[in-house]
């Protein structure tokens, strides 16, 4: 039963790594994907998982801000296939649940969003600065 | 208002020194510790406001040493805690900032050592001094956090976000002159309990010259050492009322920032266009929703 909504924001959906992604991901959940431009529009429902690809997008805590202000429940991780600390840094100031790099071994890919997914909600930061 | 207590822990004597003086400067009182062990007493002794952590606070050329993340986890959970390190990677980052998710250790910022050190005293006055002003702007938009006065923000028009804040920023002026005129008579107090001092010390040793000037060298001594004493407790009081004047400088400084954003805001008021009005204030409310929420929050 597919009680999960997971929204996916990246640049191109039809990539490798996220068709590939794609077939283990819609075991977890329905799946939505978007763009950072129109991420705004896809927020209409509550969502379980919120996954950001950091490849192209201009503004990451910008858009993790308000991934959050409209999902405050959402788990809402930041992926990216060159992570650095400022990049981290900011992910977890914007409100994101975890930063982490991106994958190419689907498998262990989908075990680690699965733990997400299963792990009970925190409250890391949000209530601070 | 007692100055709010830093734990500074680092290994690195010099980089310590240095630390603990430009915090001391900005108006801080500074624990020190060398070692991770010294710095969970400290922690777990109470009193501490906010430490600032080194990450190998054993070795810095072992990169398994993750002690002062270990202690921002383990200890003194209710005392925010900033990370300062040498060597920022992003799995540092994510273990700082709560990896684990059933774990929320209270790290408001990871900074590298190589970073401006406004960055490391924009994050501890707003977590520390910013305490009242936060609370005021809580208050006035009723919301528990930060995030959720983001949220507010983008609920309210330009006119109601400026209004609440102004009421923010006045009240925080009013706090603010308070605390800057009690440290001002406090160092008043201290410069005249030190002058006293000091004269007594002066007059004491001029009595032990006159007491040895007139053949009564035996009890010439007591003034002399009475005077020493005088005038050490001078010297102490004299260093009080130093820092009572750096505090003074403090909470200057933060009332002409209090200020500035409160003419800023006035200023907008002034314009007769509404659009025009609408659009300023905009701006001012989202260079202080930058400052306040974005990805270098201070």
């Amino acid at each position: 039963m597919k009680t999960n909504a997971i929204l996916i924001v990246c640049d191109d959906a039809e990539v490798y790594w996220h068709t590939e992604m794609a077939a283990g991901l819609s075991a977890l959940g329905s799946l939505t994907y978007t763009s950072e431009e129109s991420a705004a529009r896809n927020l209409d429902r509550p969502y379980a998982l919120i996954i950001v690809d950091t490849e192209n997008i201009d503004n990451m805590p910008g858009l993790v801000r308000s991934l959050r202000l409209a999902n405050e429940k959402a788990k809402i991780v930041v992926l990216s296939s060159v992570p650095t600390w400022k990049a981290a840094r900011s992910a977890f100031q914007a409100g994101a649940d975890d930063f982490y790099r991106k994958r190419f071994d689907s498998q262990a890919m989908l075990e680690y969003l699965q733990n997400i997914l299963n792990a009970p909600p925190k409250t890391t930061n949000r209530q601070t600065p | 208002m007692k100055r709010p207590l830093i734990l500074l822990a680092d290994n690195y004597q010099p980089f310590l020194n240095e630390r603990r003086e430009l915090l001391e400067e900005a108006g801080y009182r500074v624990l020190v510790a060398s070692n991770p062990d010294e710095a969970r007493r400290a922690l777990e002794a109470g009193g501490v406001d906010l430490a600032v952590l080194d990450i190998r606070l054993r070795n810095d050329n072992d990169p398994d040493d993750r002690s002062g993340l270990d202690l921002a986890r383990s200890a003194a959970p209710d005392t925010p805690k900033i990370i300062l390190t040498n060597f920022p990677t992003w799995e540092a980052v994510r273990e700082a900032f709560g990896s684990d998710l059933n774990f929320n250790p209270p790290v408001v910022d990871f900074i590298s050592k190589r970073e401006e050190t406004t960055r490391l005293l924009n994050t501890i006055r707003w977590t520390l001094e910013g305490t009242g002003f936060k609370h005021n702007l809580y208050e006035t938009f009723q919301v528990p956090s930060l995030m959720a006065l983001q949220a507010r923000w983008e609920q309210l028009n330009e006119d109601e976000t400026s209004l609440r804040l102004q009421k923010s920023l006045e009240r925080t002026t009013q706090e603010l002159t308070t605390y800057r005129e009690q440290a001002n008579q406090r160092a008043s107090q201290y410069h005249f309990w030190g002058l006293l001092a000091s004269v007594l010390a002066i007059l004491l040793i001029f009595i032990s010259v006159v007491l040895t000037l007139t053949g009564a060298r035996d009890v010439s001594i007591l003034p002399v050492i009475a005077g020493a004493l005088s005038q050490l407790v001078g010297t102490l009081l004299h260093r009080q009322e130093e820092a009572a004047h750096k505090r003074v400088a403090v909470f200057f400084q933060q009332l002409e920032e209090v200020n500035q954003l409160t003419t800023l805001l006035s200023v907008c008021d002034t314009l007769n266009d509404e659009q025009v009005r609408e659009k300023y204030k905009g701006m001012v409310i989202a260079r202080l929703a930058d400052r306040w929420f974005g990805s270098n929050p201070l």
